[in-house]
């Protein structure tokens, strides 16, 4: 099954040189590069900014390091359970601790983990072969009933896991031979592989967890896992400390640095001078404002990454679900402007709302797509003027909801205003508290009056186009908050999450991609490539956005 | 005095029980769930709320949440924070060393600077007293995350004499730590207190017992410590008393600006998370700083002042 994985990768290699070749033809490539890497290009292209070059990994550590001080820049985790992990603070120490089945590798291929290999034998069973000699850190072996006890807690639901979404199409989890076990869903599901590497396929300690009971995973409760980092000690708002597990089973990974801080510093000016001064010694989403100060305290690196900035419309009636509205005011936003000034030149303009890096299988055929949906970059106000004047001028204000503090989407959301205000639209800016921003997504009381939010939490996990459209377009996705509802996509989407075969996936999930970015659904704004900063001292962590959350990244980490 | 004791004792009580409830109350009305935050927005079943929902009683009437929380309280219990789901207690419990540290050393550079340089100013006059007044003047006007600024900027950045954030550990290493803090946090309040001594001494010098003691021939530095600064000394305490209380609220913009794990920036935090149960132990906390230091002060008054001590009430 990994050949498979390979092959892909490798397809893609070759995939991404003849769109290189063809952009340049087209006169856009900028110099000719004959680079034959896939990801590193220092080139303007539509997919990574100019000037910087994408790298999925960094020079590798030769040497060991006792202590390595890490900052958590989204703050500080809430929980190490893995019920509870599905945002980065949490998962960005959670996959260095506690295995998952599968890896999210630094090219975003999946890679083996707890599971040595899997099959599809039919179009809904998924069976694993659990990797055999592998011990918790306590000394106990894990054995399939940890992983099946593990899987299975997100399927009670009195145990409230986050990832809700995600199991409400898992019929069952079970053992199913002595090293084995196999994953039924009620759909055939193409994604639930790549799922297997989060933290809804994370194994714990069922002796460990049964006796915490609801302390599991909190800061005095502690965790039990079988990760290359152990859990030392968890000073809530202070730090939180793993030390190097002698006996980790992955002898590819063996961690070089002996104890791992993690710190919660949030504030953009104290983290840059904690990274300047040496007291951090590296961290992932470096503040934009902060790197020209890090000069030559360490290295920037650039990641791949599925992150992305869309303006997404979260009412269901008002002005922002008219057509013609959305049309016109996704035509004349300075997406270029945007990706300038408040990014500093480290994003690009995106021109549908799919992450590009998230093309990891028939990247070809995805780009050509991507490249054709015609979302102008700069602004056109004449066209776009005469689509608000088709929509009868109105006059009606509209908000654009972002979370307090976050000045980047404030910054964005002005740009926005002023976008709008140039085709006589009325939009407004809310800063909204943290817990009521958060609240937006799931509770329609908190989104009275907010008629749009932009922010920076609309990643997908995976390289996959597909969950684009699981997140957003399916009609029945908490996550889809406009009510956009297409039979046609629906089905297609089925379809496409059925198929194995990568470039007949692609072209059913470009058929439904087309269908729902053609009346202008989340509106996308900018894309950038994942900032990793290290200091002279340390190097190796792999730069790309869900590789820091789903794969044993500081068991590179070390010294230079 | 007993009876005046008593009357003093039961007046804080009541008034930590009315801002116990205005405190819960308030925050039974801030807009959103904490259940938002707990879950960074992700759904979760029908079943997992109504699990959270009971154990934080957020399906129970407000005043029923407010009498399990009054109740809690008597037997130490502050609850659970909705975020970590730790007791509170545990949580606090090292912020509040870091904070009292804090608070502590800002203080001592307040009451003695202070003091100090409006004693110097009030006595000597002329060009000291110019200079003092610009600089406190100055000092006033510079808020406390700017000082923090410009202070991690050249004191730590540039020549590496201090940490550039966060608390250390053990007595010494924090004492180093926090002390670009409580600078910070002193600056504005030290002149402050420097004014208003220099006020106070002002009038003490010119008073009649001071002029009378002059005329008798007593030494100008005896006229000074007997009769002008002891004199002056009661507005001096009012005013160090309430800048200090007030410190303790304070605290939280330079917690913030050097990311120090201390109750404060924790308040702040904890608001924005819709925290719930963290909020309230500490705004209590707050409230009962402030009435005990208000009570230290008024019993310094007694001791400072033999007019106060008989009779008259």
């Amino acid at each position: 099954m990994f050949d498979q994985w390979k092959k892909r990768w490798e397809m893609r290699s070759i995939a991404a040189i003849s769109a290189l070749l063809a952009l340049a033809i087209a006169g856009c490539g900028g110099s000719s590069s004959n680079s034959t890497s896939s990801t590193s290009s220092t080139a303007a292209s539509p997919f990574h900014p100019a000037g910087v070059t994408v790298t999925p990994t960094t020079p590798t550590s030769s040497s060991t390091v006792s202590q390595v001080t890490w900052d958590e820049p989204y703050g500080e985790p809430a929980s190490l359970d893995p019920l509870k992990s599905y945002a980065l603070p949490e998962n960005t120490v959670l996959s260095n601790t506690c295995d998952a089945l599968l890896r999210t590798g630094p090219e975003l291929h999946l890679q083996p983990g707890l599971a040595s290999s899997y099959t599809h034998p039919t179009a809904t069973t998924w069976v694993f072969k659990i990797r055999q000699g592998v011990h918790f850190w306590d000394g106990q072996p894990l054995t399939v009933s940890d992983v099946v006890y593990s899987l299975n807690r997100h399927l009670n639901p009195k145990l409230g896991t986050f990832y809700t979404a995600w199991v409400a199409d898992i019929k069952s989890i079970a053992q199913s031979g002595p090293q084995e076990v196999t994953l039924t869903t009620k759909v055939p599901d193409v994604m639930v592989a790549q799922m297997m590497a989060s933290g809804l396929g994370t194994v714990i300690e069922k002796a460990y967890a049964e006796a915490k009971g609801e302390a599991y995973g909190t800061a005095s409760g502690g965790i039990m896992c079988s990760g290359p980092f152990e859990f030392k000690s968890w000073q809530t708002g202070q730090q939180l400390t793993l030390t190097r597990n002698p006996s980790y089973w992955d002898a590819a990974l063996e961690p070089k640095v002996q104890t791992l801080v993690f710190k919660f510093i949030t504030d953009t000016t104290t983290l840059t001078n904690a990274l300047s001064s040496g007291a951090i010694d590296g961290t992932y989403e470096v503040p934009i404002q902060g790197i020209p100060q890090l000069g030559s305290a360490g290295k920037m690196y650039y990641g791949l990454s599925t992150n992305q900035g869309i303006l997404q419309p979260i009412q269901k009636t008002g002005l922002s679900t008219n057509v013609k509205v959305r049309e016109a005011l996704s035509m004349v936003i300075d997406r270029s402007g945007i990706a300038k000034t408040v990014f500093q030149g480290l994003a690009v303009p995106e021109l549908a709302a799919v992450p590009p890096d998230s093309f990891s299988y028939a990247t070809q055929q995805y780009q050509q797509w991507y490249l054709g949906v015609g979302t102008p970059t700069t602004p056109n106000v004449t066209a776009a003027r005469k689509l608000v004047e088709e929509a009868g001028n109105p006059k009606t204000a509209m908000t654009i909801g972002i979370q307090q503090g976050d000045s980047q989407s404030a910054q964005v959301a002005t740009a926005i205003q002023s976008a709008a205000k140039s085709i006589g639209l009325d939009m407004q800016v809310k800063a909204l508290p943290t817990a009521q921003y958060v609240e937006l997504i799931f509770n329609e009381k908190a989104r009275a009056g907010i008629d749009w939010t932009t922010g920076n939490n609309n990643y997908i996990d995976q390289a996959e186009p597909l969950q684009v459209l699981y997140y957003w377009s399916r009609s029945n996705s908490p996550y889809n908050l406009d009510g956009f509802a297409n039979s046609e996509v629906d089905s297609l989407f089925a379809q496409a999450r059925a198929q194995n075969n990568p470039s007949q996936r692609a072209t059913l999930a470009i058929k439904a991609l087309q269908l729902w970015v053609k009346p202008v659904n989340n509106i996308p704004l900018y894309i950038y490539p994942e900032r990793l900063f290290m200091n002279k001292r340390i190097t190796g962590a792999p730069s790309s956005f869900s590789t820091f959350l789903y794969y044993p990244w500081a068991a590179e980490l070390g010294g230079t | 005095m007993l009876a005046g004791v008593l009357r003093r004792l039961l007046r804080t009580l009541v008034t930590l029980l009315v801002s116990s409830f205005l405190i819960f109350a308030a925050l039974y009305l801030t807009p959103g769930s904490p259940l938002a935050f707990l879950t960074h927005g992700h759904s979760l079943s029908p079943e997992a709320i109504h699990s959270i929902e009971a154990q934080y009683h957020l399906n129970k009437p407000f005043l029923e949440r407010y009498w399990l929380w009054l109740t809690g309280l008597l037997h130490g219990d502050l609850g659970r924070s909705t975020i970590t789901r730790e007791p509170v207690t545990t949580l606090l419990s090292p912020r509040i060393g870091v904070t009292l540290l804090l608070v502590a050393m800002g203080a001592l550079l307040i009451v003695s600077g202070g003091i100090v340089l409006g004693v110097l100013a009030g006595v000597r006059g002329r060009r000291t007293d110019g200079v003092v007044l610009t600089v406190t003047t100055i000092g006033l006007a510079i808020p406390s995350f700017v000082t923090a600024t410009i202070l991690i900027n050249y004191l730590a950045l540039k020549l590496g004499w201090f940490p550039v954030y966060g608390a250390g550990s053990g007595f010494a290493d924090r004492v180093w730590h926090l002390t670009l803090p409580a600078i910070s946090l002193a600056l504005g309040l030290v002149a402050y207190v420097a004014l208003i001594t220099r006020a106070a001494v002002r009038v003490e010098m010119g008073s009649d017992h001071s002029e009378t003691a002059r005329s008798r021939g007593l030494r100008e530095g005896l006229v000074i410590r007997r009769h002008v600064v002891r004199n002056a000394l009661l507005p001096i305490v009012t005013v160090s008393g309430i800048t200090v209380a007030s410190l303790v609220a304070g605290v939280a913009v330079v917690e913030k600006a050097y990311e120090l794990p201390g109750i404060g920036a924790y308040l702040v935090d904890s608001v924005s998370n819709n925290d719930f149960p963290v909020v309230q132990a500490i705004c209590l906390i707050l409230v009962v700083v402030y009435v005990v230091v208000n009570a230290v002060v008024d019993v310094t008054y007694l001791l400072l002042d033999p007019r106060l001590r008989t009779g008259r009430r």
